[in-house]
């Protein structure tokens, strides 16, 4: 099953970096989105299988092991609202750039610098 | 358990909150100058408590270590967060001058605030997620002040750092992951006690170890991840640059020496390893430090040498002054020497300020002049002393002049290299402070002597002047009276070095 993990996780990160190394701004905004997405997803898979609620009583006799970790869970949401307000940030960014240039073509306005 | 150390992260939350209320007022300056005096008040309470009673923690909302989230306040924390204070009351008052009603209104302060409470909060989390919160914290707040100016060059610069940062917190959300997959615990004390005992699996921790230096390189402009300092330092607001340079840096810079010192330390490489087999993890860290910071040290002093613009020469300048930083902590790295410990942190100290110095007047020379090319600058000593010798002090304090602080820096960093026996490190080093007096002179003789030249003057404001010759007094008294920080610093690295304590007294109280 890890493997199988592995796979898909190593598939999403090379299509996030494909689209982050592309000329135009949306696409490496999007592509820097898969990428922070593909951290998420693999601390999901780093919480481990699948196990009942870890509510105290909940399943009255399971033993601690018969439980989720819901540890990453809570970091993955804390991650996902850090990513979330990021991104619209850096797309609310790329609006302005667009506004300024009227493209949104990184190559060709070099500079910056 | 004291309620005392989330103070120092509290008192910017709360004004800059305060300032979206009043950012249409007149009152916004008023706020967040005293904000930051506030800020700088509850530091100072922190800090006597700390030095008296030794570290301070708060287990938040009762849970207790490894469970909930630990907040420590020890020496190196204490040391931190009295440089930022110091250094952000400048910006602020530097800021009431430099920032107009348009900038009021775009929420220039709450900005600047929420940035002082992430590092705060970086400086006393024991939590490694909540430190990788406490950088978003941070990060965030600078990317929407480098964009402030809101025109093409800012803008691209802007989304340029938000990408790298957006992979660099990627890499640091994985390794943090990934860690707590393998030894069960985000608590940094916990993880430290977890990996001495050594029943965890090595080979993993090594892995992500490594992972997580690259992104404390990105974060503290390291070579090879040093390229997005320089545009962002020249083309952000000048104190917005002067807080970055002098302080964003060096949170990435803690948070090498609290997480390796501290729980690193206490993992070992696997026997069967290609390379330095069973040897601590730190070994590994450090040969890689060391190669970064002489890297760092000598690209950023030699691109520095030929720029043409006082800005990109600060910004390159601020890239190679981080090499003087890690090459004593790749020392204490290898070693654990005190004198290496305590020669980084003297450093830190005298970069972080003299650096917003710096750039706060080179925000002035350029309004003033209305260019920042070396070329067409000249003969400013006539024309302003207040900041004339406020930029000489400075960079010549950075240079290594006694009595400045800057010459202790230099002289302990030099001291760590010739008792350790590198002489490789100490060549560089030197070849480092050759450069960097070079580039200084030769700033100092193209700005401020020779034929005045005829500008186009504006007047700058006496809050902005105000806020230099503060810096640059702080470089003046520490240097001549340099025994109490001395004696501070020496504090810190104890608390950096002997780990123990730190660990004890996260779980002791649980």
């Amino acid at each position: 099953m890890s493997l199988v993990y592995a796979t898909a996780l190593a598939a999403t990160f090379s299509a996030g970096v494909y689209l982050m190394l592309r000329r135009d701004a949306v696409r490496v905004v999007i592509g820097s989105l898969i990428v922070s997405q593909v951290a998420n997803m693999y601390l999901m898979t780093m919480g481990g299988g699948r196990g009942g609620a870890p509510i105290l009583g909940h399943h009255g006799s399971k033993s601690a092991s018969q439980f989720t970790d819901p540890v990453p869970q809570a970091l993955v949401l804390t991650a996902i609202v850090i990513g979330f307000a990021t991104t619209s940030l850096l797309l609310s960014l790329t609006y302005r750039f667009y506004e300024e240039n009227q493209e949104v073509d990184l190559e060709s306005l070099g500079g910056g610098n | 358990m004291s309620q005392l150390v989330v103070l120092p992260l509290i008192v910017p939350f709360i004004v800059a909150l305060l300032s979206i209320a009043l950012r249409k007022t007149n009152y916004s300056d008023l706020v967040a100058v005293s904000g930051s005096l506030a800020y700088l008040g509850a530091v100072i309470m922190l800090s006597r408590r700390v030095l008296v009673e030794g570290p301070v923690t708060l287990q938040a909302g009762g849970w207790p270590a490894p469970f909930g989230i630990t907040l420590i306040a020890d020496s190196l924390s204490v040391l931190m967060l009295l440089l930022t204070s110091a250094v952000f009351v400048a910006v602020n008052i530097y800021s009431s001058g430099f920032i107009g009603q348009k900038g009021k209104r775009n929420g220039y302060y709450t900005f600047l605030h929420f940035m002082a409470a992430g590092m705060s909060g970086a400086f006393v989390t024991g939590d490694l997620f909540n430190l990788f919160v406490m950088f978003e914290i941070v990060l965030i707040s600078s990317y929407a002040l480098i964009a402030y100016t809101s025109d093409k060059d800012s803008l691209l610069v802007s989304m340029r750092y938000v990408v790298l940062n957006l992979i660099g917190s990627s890499l640091m959300l994985i390794s943090i992951g990934g860690l707590y997959a393998v030894t069960g615990t985000l608590n940094i004390a916990d993880m430290a006690s977890v990996l001495s005992q050594g029943s965890v699996n090595m080979a993993p921790v090594l892995a992500f170890s490594l992972l997580l230096f690259c992104v404390f390189g990105i974060k503290s402009g390291l070579v090879p991840f040093h390229f997005w300092a320089p545009p962002v330092y020249s083309t952000s607001p000048p104190p917005v640059a002067a807080f970055m340079a002098g302080i964003s840096k060096k949170v990435g810079i803690y948070a090498v020496i609290r997480i390796y010192f501290t729980v690193f330390s206490a993992a070992s490489i696997p026997e069967n390893a290609l390379l330095f087999a069973g040897e601590p993890v730190n070994t590994a860290v450090a040969y890689l430090a060391g190669a970064m910071a002489v890297a760092t040290l000598l690209l950023g002093g030699f691109s520095a040498l030929h720029r043409q613009s006082i800005d990109r020469l600060l910004s390159y300048s601020s890239v190679g002054q981080i090499g003087f930083i890690f090459i004593p902590l790749s020392i204490a790295m290898l070693e654990g020497s005190n004198v290496a410990m305590t020669a980084a942190l003297v450093y830190l100290v005298s970069h972080g300020l003299a650096k917003p110095a710096l750039f706060m007047i080179s925000g002035l020379i350029e309004r003033m002049t209305g260019t920042s090319k070396l070329e067409d600058l000249g003969g400013l000593s006539e024309s302003s002393i207040v900041f004339s010798a406020s930029f000489f002090i400075s960079a010549f304090s950075l240079v290594g002049i006694p009595p400045l602080l800057g010459f202790f820096g230099k002289m302990l960093v030099f001291k760590s290299a010739i008792v350790s026996g590198n002489f490789l490190l100490l060549t560089t080093l030197l070849a480092g402070a050759v450069i960097t007096l070079m580039y200084f002179s030769r700033t100092w003789l193209e700005v401020f002597f020779g034929e005045p030249v005829d500008y186009a003057r504006s007047e700058v404001s006496k809050k902005e002047v105000f806020a230099v010759a503060v810096l640059t007094v702080l470089i003046v008294v520490l240097g001549v009276g340099f025994e109490p920080l001395y004696q501070l610093v020496e504090k810190a690295s104890e608390a950096a070095l002997n780990t123990e304590v730190y660990v004890e007294t996260v779980m002791e109280e649980s």
